[in-house]
């Protein structure tokens, strides 16, 4: 099923990695939307696959892994899986961003800041040099590296964690991309910059009609930017709903322990919450639940079975007892 | 004490390519740090203004331009490298990227095993063993051992950085946003950990970090930076209501800053320019919404009040 107005159409995509003889999968049967100007965001544990998907989608996994996939990742109805070089390459950096979660290992350390962003620049939008300088400056300047001068001329080993990250989101912004893809990008930030930089994001993303897949920890900042969530745990995508909903209507048993965490405060015993266990591991190739050994509300049902939904559009949840959860409510 | 800090400065020098004019940076300026035995002590700030220079330094894993540093009374800045190395185990750092901190090319086991092995020498079946017993405080399963860090996700490094400090049972230890990249569940863990260490261990842990949240539940005492120098101290539980500098007030959004105006005249643009320089004033003062004649020509002292110490002259007016 294709949905037109969908800018980016994430179906039954799978992926694995082929590796030392085994086979890891890594993702499984991941279906997400992702409409013009709509921001969606992906939470989930960490380990649990959101880079691997945000990588998969601009094909930039490291090459001396065989990658195995299934399903299509359709960008304006056309398969970005079955491309050719040529034509991945114009869309990356140009009509796709994406903003690493470890910008330091992104960039390339024997070059200016400057010399990186005006290369994509050129590359892409065939600027002149002293144009490219110009808008780096006000860029610079809007995502508070000042005096602009300073960073562009430095070396990215040079900056601090948040200075790299504010580079890299400069350098994806810059082109004007369609969809802009941010694996955390506001982890190195202080409290004040980050609100900053987000609504900053915000009234770009409108102006332009950018659609935006937000990956971060931060469960409150997601919930303040995007318009949709979904969750994603052990490789599975297990529940997708709008963000409004937060944290009341989750049903998922996942999603709701996941929230009951997200305050850091502190116990009677002084400890912090957390949830027990741990995931299955990705080569038991398990038949029911990924979250069942983990889950207060499992039965046998669980374990046997892998939980669906009858619809992934809209808001759905991917386990058994969602209704029992919904109805104690 | 078991940390202390004596003018800890450190400028570094950046020279333009064009103009060859010679810009200083003064990440880390006149600190006088104090950390008592066994605490968390906090460490926050803007971004950029020189937390992880200041945790560097106060492991001497770089060289400061001016200033001391004292570990458990011992003057780290005066140490010969070798000495430097065999005192080394007893205070590790957790790097802010544990990308660029993780070699590439070792295993996991290799990294957090060999420095037992060679710094500590333990034979190969205690090395094993305690790989094992570190991958399972943090979280990771076993079978990532032989993994090369690529193969292992943001938050995965980020927890292989921590068992590879706290592998050598270090007695202080700077960890440098150790969070970050950690899902609400692992990062609980991950924080129960270290307050184990604390408690059974006397673990005396710098906690750098962006997430106001969890510096304020775990840390006994907290100081904030601003470009390079701390401008507050104060215990962690007063900090949400009672701090008294207009940039920590700021960050726990009791007030929005002034920020840079998108267009800043000439003179705007000057200020801004000789604040990053050299200013003989306070250097919150441009973005200060309390900003007076005094702030702009003295730079303020760091004074006592009820709940901690603070660098402003009208603290008695903000509350
Ligand atoms: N090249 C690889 N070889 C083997 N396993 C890999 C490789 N790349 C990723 N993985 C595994 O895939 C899983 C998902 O990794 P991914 O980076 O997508 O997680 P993530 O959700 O982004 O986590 P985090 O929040 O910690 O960044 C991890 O368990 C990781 O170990
Ligand atoms: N090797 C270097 N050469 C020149 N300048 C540097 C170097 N390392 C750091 N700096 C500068 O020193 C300042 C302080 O950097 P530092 O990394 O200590 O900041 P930080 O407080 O840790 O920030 P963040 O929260 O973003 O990590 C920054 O302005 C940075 O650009
Ligand atoms: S399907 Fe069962 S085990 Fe999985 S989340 Fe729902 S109740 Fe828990
Ligand atoms: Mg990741
Ligand atoms: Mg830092």
């Amino acid at each position: 099923m294709l949905i037109m107005n969908d800018l980016l159409s994430i179906q039954n995509f799978s992926l694995a990695i082929h590796y030392e003889n085994r086979i890891l999968p890594i993702l499984h049967e991941i279906n997400l939307h992702i409409e013009t100007g709509e921001r969606v965001g992906l939470v989930g544990e960490s380990g649990s696959g959101k880079s691997s998907l945000a990588k998969a989608i601009l094909r930039l996994h490291e090459f001396n892994y065989s990658l195995l996939t299934e399903g299509g990742i359709f960008y304006k109805g056309e398969n970005l899986l079955g491309m050719d070089a040529h034509g991945i390459n114009s869309i990356r950096g140009n009509e796709i961003s994406i903003v690493f979660q470890d910008p330091l290992s992104s960039m390339n350390p024997m070059f200016k800041v400057r010399k990186q962003i005006a290369e994509v620049l050129i590359h892409h939008k065939g600027v002149s040099h002293s144009d490219a300088d110009d808008l780096i400056y006000d860029t610079f300047r809007e995502l508070h590296l000042t005096p602009p001068e300073r960073f562009m001329n430095a070396y990215p080993f040079q900056l601090s964690g948040g200075q790299c990250q504010r580079v890299m989101i400069a350098m994806a912004l810059i082109t004007v991309p369609k969809l802009l893809i941010a694996d955390e990008i506001t982890s190195s930030l202080d409290a004040i910059i980050s609100e900053e930089i987000l609504e900053l994001l915000d009234s770009y993303s409108r102006k332009q009609g950018t659609s935006v897949l937000m990956i971060s920890h931060n469960l409150h900042t997601v919930r303040k930017f995007v318009d949709r969530i979904g969750i994603l745990y052990a490789g599975q995508l297990v529940e997708c709903l709008n963000c409004y909903y937060l944290p009341e209507r989750a049903w998922h048993p996942y999603t709701r322990a996941l929230f009951y965490c997200a305050d850091a405060k502190r116990d009677e015993k002084g400890r912090f919450k957390s949830i027990d266990g741990y995931p299955p591991k990705p080569e038991m190739n398990i038949k029911g639940c990924p979250f069942y050994s983990r889950c207060e509300y499992h039965t046998d049902i669980c374990r046997e079975e892998m939980p669906s939904s009858e619809t992934e559009t809209g808001d759905w949840v991917k386990c058994h007892h969602a209704d029992q959860i919904r109805n104690e409510q | 004490m078991l940390l202390q800090t004596e003018n800890l400065t450190k400028t570094y020098l950046r020279v333009s390519p064009i103009t060859r004019k010679v810009r200083r940076v003064h990440a880390v300026k006149d600190i006088n740090f104090s950390i008592p035995h066994n605490c968390i002590y906090g460490l926050i700030g803007e971004t950029g203004h020189g937390k992880s220079t200041f945790g560097r330094l106060a492991l001497a894993l770089e060289t400061p331009t001016s200033g001391k540093v004292f570990f458990d009374g011992i003057e780290l800045t005066a140490l010969s490298k070798n000495k430097l190395r065999k005192l080394r185990p007893k205070f590790q750092m957790v790097f802010q990227s544990p990308d660029s901190a993780l070699n590439p090319k070792q295993r996991i086991s290799e990294i957090i095993g060999y420095p037992l092995r060679f710094q500590m020498g333990y034979s190969r079946r205690q090395v094993n063993w305690a790989v094992r017993e570190m991958l399972e405080k943090v979280q990771l399963d076993i079978r990532y051992a032989e993994s090369y860090p690529r193969e292992l996700s943001g938050g995965q490094k980020q927890r292989v950085e921590i068992a590879r400090a706290l592998s050598l049972g270090p007695k202080f230890l700077v960890a440098d946003e150790p969070a970050s990249s950690l899902d609400a569940s692992i990062r609980g863990r991950i924080l129960n950990l270290l307050l184990k260490l604390k408690e059974e261990h006397s673990l005396t842990i710098l906690f750098i970090g962006h997430n106001l949240e969890v510096i304020e539940s775990i840390c006994d005492t907290i100081s904030v930076i601003y470009k390079g120098s701390i401008i507050e101290t104060i215990a962690a539980d007063k900090i949400r209501f009672e701090s008294r500098h207009p940039y920590t007030r700021a960050l726990f959004g009791h007030f929005r800053l002034k920020t840079l105006n998108p267009e800043p005249s000439s003179a705007a643009k000057r200020k801004i320019n000789a604040v990053e320089e050299e200013t003989t004033g306070c250097r919150f003062s441009w973005q200060c919404p309390f900003v007076g004649d005094r702030c702009w020509k003295d730079f303020p002292e760091l004074t006592k009040f009820n709940a901690g110490e603070v660098r402003c002259h009208f603290f008695e007016e903000i509350w």
